[in-house]
């Protein structure tokens, strides 16, 4: 208590060096560097590219795998996996393009219907895994195909009509700037909020040890609850977006997503295993495999050729960053030989321990 | 009324499936007294605690505080109410930095968002209120060492003042400095009216800081007092009790040669150095407390685990194993502790289990040969005493005593010269024990050496010729077998001295095959 009036305690000044030191790691340099890379490659093929119109068209693109992938980070974020983020993507975007397109501008709110059938969807993934104990694979993978049906039965081919008024808010500028650029930068703000709420440190608690964040008071089931309701949430917004930009519905186009999302989050640097990773650098990733699109597509290469450099991007990812952790671990070792029960730390009077030097 | 003490557990009952953990334990603690909680490994110690803080559920029983009852349905139910434990096993998660464990669930929010700032000053406020300016916030805890990893533990849990505060082993990894330190802000915590439940090893720590004891044993409560009315004696006469068991098979007397001679072995989670020898025939228990490397040890000698440091001979040859597939092949088993996940293929037959480790011997040209496995896996489950009609089952149908008896058929049907025995009792009925101790003397009497721990102690003072109790990754001493009981084990793994003294062991000879008497690692004597 008395702690509170003291002095203030000295720390350095939040300064944007000292955040950039702090998100750095050597997997996050990379996926950076990966990104540098490709839009240089991209620049240097169709100088043309550089403008923000074009900018913009080209996240256009990017934006339903990048919100797919937002949605994929949450879950692997806690450990599991979602397989059913294609499936809830054709759903809203099937409600989108049939449901509220028939009614044209007159309802503009039905589009909140497909905002809460994806949190429904979500919540149904949350409860099968947390209620019924499921494995997230096995459960996302049955309502993954449930998910498709529903979107078949709803837009039985591609086409419908979306409401024009979200195509026109989806197509067009906000002060200058196309909008799917402003939508990224929300996306990304959205995301810096919630990874500084508690929510957002829980997430992180629940994926890195589910006993230890029990430990620590946190009601597990309900955040897996929740960051489930959530990843059906941003894969609704992807399905809707999708709609609104194409101006067309598609109720089977979700499935070459579901993948491409996994290998988002993991190029992005994210462990599967949970607790490691964030939503800023999955949309890197995901940005970097459009540009692979574009490229391959600017130089009317075969789609082969895409997809076989995604994946060797995917494996070069992995495999980089498991020598990395390697690495550290041998620095680790040889660094305090004595680790573990007899670790006796050094005694207090001694001052100062900080001879180790990880980042 | 007044005369209820202030935290009352009352008739808890707790069973892990066949095993009664907790039977009937009653205890009551005053607010501003530091109780200590003491028992062997297994007494129930450390379940009774984790059900006061909500961790596990008890099956029967229940707490109250201040009189009124207590609602444990979980940690946060019990934090709610006050309780806090600092935990063995830590519970700071170590890839989230100091700032966000010390504060989770705490953070002050302006419209649900932290500010990364004022978090990290509040954790830097929180430590400087404990000395602990040197621990930096914005660090990630898995770049801390163990021992600071604790210490933030216990500022974790004194975040709040609590009315009731746990320390669950909290000074068994710490050196003694750091111990003190723990000790003396759970004593404070007392002073300033919270109810301290401290459960410990070290009974040098119980007459400093506890005001009264409780012992438990085998999940009863059966003494209570003040540490200054019951000495050493008595307190480990009531953790022990009294017991009568004839599941022992005799013994005989290990051959002359040595077998089996480690210098400096250092492993991780081992920090040596380790000296031991030990001769054909011998049987050389390995003792001490929990969690003092002797997992490490045997896994080591097995192959699982890297050597740091240190060379040993086998049969007089050098023997370094850098995986569990060479030391077979010198002709070395290991039982791990846990069977179903390290010993088993649980979803296959009782036969293929058998012949898992030594498929060598049954193919040819690469292709099993079936009638020979057929003909193996039935001498092996003869020789441990497993029904050969049920060689076919699957072995997750079977129950625990004979899950075990496969392992060890599994583990000795090469005839190894040096077998290594983690745990391999534990959990099992009498019957099996028995059966175990009786393929234990056989496989000695015909020259395997044998390396047994066992957590229970009374099974290391009947079986063994010797043992070497390993304190903080050492060896404290070796006890030998006249000298041998379950006193002798217990002090010496308690230490009196040994981790006092935690230097003394590095320069130790090799333990003493003769000389008798049980030396400590600084060389006195402990007298029976």
């Amino acid at each position: 208590m008395s702690a509170s009036t003291a002095a203030p305690t000295r720390l350095r000044r939040p300064t944007l060096a000292a955040a950039l030191r702090r998100g750095w790691s050597p997997t996050n340099a990379i996926t950076a560097l990966i990104l540098i890379a490709l839009i240089i490659a991209d620049l240097s093929i169709q100088p043309a590219l550089a403008n923000l119109f074009q900018i913009g068209l080209l996240i256009e693109t990017a934006l339903p795998l990048i919100l797919l992938s937002v949605a994929q980070t949450f879950v692997v974020l806690v450990g599991g996996i979602d397989l059913s983020v294609g499936g809830m993507f054709v759903v809203a975007n099937a409600i989108t393009a049939q449901w509220v397109g028939l009614h044209g501008g007159a309802h503009q709110w039905l589009v909140l219907v497909a905002v809460g059938f994806g949190l429904a969807m979500g919540a149904l993934n949350g409860l099968l895994v947390v209620g019924l104990r499921f494995q997230p694979f096995i459960a996302t993978l049955g309502t993954w195909t449930i998910f498709n049906g529903i979107a078949l039965t709803i837009l039985p081919t591609d086409g419908g009509s979306p409401p024009p008024f979200l195509s026109n808010l989806l197509i067009n500028e906000v002060a200058g700037i196309p909008t799917s650029i402003v939508i990224l930068v929300a996306i990304f703000v959205a995301w810096r909020a919630l990874r500084a709420t508690r929510f957002g440190v829980r997430i992180y608690a629940v994926g890195a040890d589910e006993e230890r964040a029990r430990l620590n008071g946190t009601p597990v089931r309900r955040v897996k609850l929740a960051v489930y309701m959530l990843a059906g949430l941003c894969a609704a917004l992807a399905g809707i977006y999708a709609a609104g930009a194409n101006a067309s519905g598609t109720p089977t186009g979700g499935d070459p997503y579901i993948l491409t999302s996994v290998a988002a989050v993991v190029i992005g640097g994210a462990s599967l295993r949970g607790g490691e990773g964030g939503v800023g650098m999955t949309m890197m990733a995901a940005m970097a495999l459009t540009l692979i699109n574009d490229i391959v597509g600017a130089e009317n290469l075969n789609t082969w050729v895409s997809v076989a450099a995604a994946s060797a991007l995917l494996l070069a990812m992995v495999i980089v960053r498991t020598g990395i952790n390697a690495a550290i671990a041998r620095r680790r070792a040889s660094g305090r030989p004595t680790t573990g029960v007899g670790g006796a730390i050094p005694a207090r009077a001694g001052g100062s321990v900080s001879e180790r030097g990880e980042s | 009324m007044s005369d209820v003490p202030a935290l009352l557990i009352d008739g808890m009952y707790k069973r892990f499936g066949a095993v009664r953990v907790l039977e009937g334990v009653d205890l009551g603690a005053n607010r501003g007294e530091v109780h200590a909680v003491v028992g062997e490994n297994g007494a129930g110690k450390s379940t009774l605690m984790r059900i006061v803080a909500g961790v596990i559920g008890a099956d029967a029983g229940h707490v109250s505080l201040d009189d009124a009852p207590v609602n444990l349905h979980g940690p946060r139910r019990a934090a709610a109410a006050g309780i806090r434990m600092v935990f063995q096993e830590l519970s700071t998660i170590p890839q989230m930095t100091v700032a966000e464990n010390l504060l989770y669930g705490r953070e002050r929010t302006l419209l649900g968002v932290v500010r990364g700032r004022d978090r990290r000053r509040a954790a830097a406020e929180l430590l400087a209120r404990f000395d602990l300016e040197r621990i930096d916030p914005a660090a990630r805890v898995a770049e801390l060492g163990l021992g600071d990893r604790q210490l933030l533990e216990v500022v974790k849990a004194l975040r709040e003042p609590p009315t009731v505060l746990i320390l669950d082993e909290a000074t068994s990894a710490l050196s003694r400095t750091d111990s003190a330190w723990v000790l003396e802000q759970g004593r404070r915590a007392a002073r300033d009216g919270a109810v301290v439940l401290l459960i410990t090893h070290r009974l040098r720590e119980v007459r400093e800081y506890a005001d009264r004891v409780t012992v438990l044993r085998a999940g009863r409560d059966v003494l209570t007092g003040t540490p200054t009315e019951l000495d050493d004696d008595a307190l480990i006469a009531a953790m022990l009790g009294r017991r009568v068991e004839r599941l022992y098979a005799a013994r005989t007397d290990p051959r002359s040669d040595e077998a089996l001679r480690v210098s400096e072995l250092a492993s991780v989670g081992l920090p040596g150095p380790v000296e031991l020898s030990a001769r054909e025939g011998e049987i050389l228990g390995i003792g001490g407390l929990q969690g003092q490397g002797q997992r490490e040890l045997l896994m080591a000698l097995a192959g699982a685990m890297p050597w740091t440091a240190g060379r040993a001979t086998l049969r007089g040859r050098p023997y370094r194993p850098s995986s569990p597939v060479q030391a077979l092949a010198e002709q070395v088993a290991y039982v791990p502790e846990d069977r179903q996940r390290e010993g088993l293929f649980l979803g296959q037959s009782v036969r293929h289990n058998i012949t898992a480790a030594a498929l060598r011997r049954f193919t040819r040209w690469g292709v099993l040969d079936r009638r020979a496995e057929n003909r193996g896996s039935r001498e092996g489950a003869e020789t441990v005493g497993v029904d050969t009609a049920r060689l076919a089952a699957r072995v997750s149908t079977m129950s625990g005593g004979n899950q075990q008896k496969v392992v060890l058929a599994k583990a000795i049907l090469d005839r190894p010269l040096l077998l290594l025995l983690h745990d391999c009792t534990r959990g099992v009925d009498v019957g099996t024990k028995a059966d175990i101790f009786r393929l234990m003397a056989e496989l000695a009497a015909s020259g395997t050496t044998i390396l047994f721990y066992s957590s229970d102690l009374s099974e290391l003072v009947h079986m063994c010729h010797r043992v070497a109790v390993l304190v903080e990754g050492r060896v404290a001493g070796v006890i030998d077998g006249r000298e041998l009981s379950e006193d002798a084990i217990l002090r010496l793994a308690v230490g009196h001295q040994a981790h006092d003294t935690g230097a003394a062991a590095a320069g130790r000879p090799a333990a003493g095959v003769g000389g008798g008497g049980v030396s400590s690692s600084d060389g006195e004597r402990v007298k029976r």
